[in-house]
């Protein structure tokens, strides 16, 4: 058919990976490349890839908490974004677009997995969580905002699943209401007070610590 | 907290996954050679046009099998309007990622058209009719098989195309090929009673929406 993804042609096949740290995406520079991809120009894909993987897969890891699950999703995420290419509206902003898609990539596996495993949750993740100091006791500000990025992951993973994507697209992955409106496929109302929600209870959660 | 709307008071939540960022694995490239083809954009547009032609002409057949009703006695307009109500839904609904405004609404805003439009024109070019339980279940079976290859065909035009509210959007499609069967049975029904139209020809839209998504939710999510 000629659609197929490869490497010669367009972009030169690009070796290098970013860190997972730091995309630096420019949103232009991004939808322009979905374009060419939805376009038929397959050598975009890599690009694409290396540009969004981060991110995508850092939102998967807040939403499901398991780096290997989110690594897993991440994959799927990227199958069916290539899956849907054609349907990419020309001008459209990639960034909703593909978040949406790990959305639904992460909702599938909730829903597969509900039942079967009712004590995996976000709790049990190793990621996330500062390297330990080697040896002897930490200072206290070290121990204390420890205690709080723990209190942070508990809470995140307590909250209802609205509020917790609400919050997570808004104040962690830096979408603007109306892109995490989007995604959500609701108003950006809806994703205000959510979002608002989930604040309320982190600012419940922190406050309990400071009264220990 | 000054306003319950204000994102950047959120910000004094520190994330709890910031570490993953410097620590976490590159993530190589998939082999993408190795994944099913997919098609592109102009490719997809291709396939519209013609799902939307064949949806037409798969209409205009059966109601060639059935045989025109004698007389007219239906607004030409009538089948114009209905022949154009999908098309439209469908770029409405294809617009919709693009816009920021409420897509839900925006989506409940062609079905509610479409519904209009079949009261209205049906309320129209309504006349005398005898209904017989017959005749109504006659055309309720009919109108329904007029309504399920459009549907089927815009499904399948619309693969993998919805990432949000494809539950919605999916039913919009089976609305749009229940409006474009309900139309086309109008040139051979020859029964014009209000209560008819509405009931028997009316009923298999939404029998068309839940069938679409019953079938359809699955293909066309991406």
């Amino acid at each position: 058919m000629g659609t197929e993804p490869s490497t010669a042609g367009g972009l030169p096949p690009s070796t290098h990976v970013a860190p997972s740290g730091s995309p630096e995406i420019r949103a232009a520079e991004l939808d322009g490349l979905m374009d060419r991809y939805a376009a038929g120009d397959a050598a975009t894909f890599r690009e694409l890839h290396r540009q969004l993987a981060p991110r995508l897969r850092l939102f998967l890891l807040r939403l499901s908490g398991k780096p290997t699950v989110a690594d897993d999703l991440v994959q799927e995420a990227f199958l069916r974004m290539h899956r849907a290419r054609g349907t990419f509206t020309k001008g459209a902003a990639v960034i909703p677009w593909s978040y949406a898609i790990a959305r639904n990539v992460f909702i599938d596996h909730a829903r597969a997995r509900k039942g079967k495993d009712p004590s995996s949750s976000v709790e049990d993740l190793p990621e996330g969580r500062e390297p330990r100091a080697e040896g002897g006791a930490e200072p206290d500000a070290e121990l204390a905002a420890k205690q709080m990025l723990e209190v942070v992951r508990a809470t995140l993973a307590r909250l209802p699943d609205a509020h917790r994507e609400a919050f997570v697209l808004v104040r962690f992955e830096g979408l603007s209401i109306a892109e995490a409106a989007v995604v959500l496929d609701t108003s950006e109302a809806n994703v205000k007070v959510r979002a608002f929600r989930a604040y309320e209870a982190f600012r419940a959660a922190l406050k309990e610590v400071e009264k220990r | 907290m000054s306003s319950p709307l204000d994102p950047k008071d959120l910000l004094d939540i520190p994330d709890p996954f910031a570490a993953s960022k410097r620590t976490g694995d590159p993530l190589a490239p998939p082999d993408v050679s190795a994944w099913p083809s997919s098609p592109t954009r102009p490719r997809t547009r291709g396939v519209r046009v013609v799902a939307v032609v064949a949806a037409v002409a798969f209409e205009l057949l059966l109601v060639w099998k059935m045989g025109l009703r004698s007389g007219g006695g239906f607004g030409p307009s009538l089948v114009g309007v209905a022949v154009l109500l999908p098309t439209v839904a469908v770029v409405l609904l294809l617009s919709a990622v693009r816009t920021s405004a409420s897509r839900r609404g925006h989506v409940l805003g062609v079905v509610a058209l479409a519904a209009l439009v079949f009261v209205v024109t049906t309320l129209l070019t309504g006349g005398e009719g005898e209904s017989s339980l017959v005749g109504m279940g006659r055309c309720v079976v009919g109108t329904s098989m007029m309504a399920a290859g459009p549907a089927v065909l815009a499904i399948l035009a619309m693969r993998h195309a919805f990432v949000t509210g494809a539950s919605l959007r999916t039913a919009a499609l089976g609305v749009g090929a229940g409006v474009l069967a309900a139309a086309a049975t109008r040139l051979y029904c020859p029964n014009d009673g209000l209560g008819h139209v509405l009931v028997s020809h009316g009923l298999p839209i939404a029998l068309a929406a839940a069938f679409a998504v019953a079938l359809g939710t699955r293909v066309t999510r991406a």
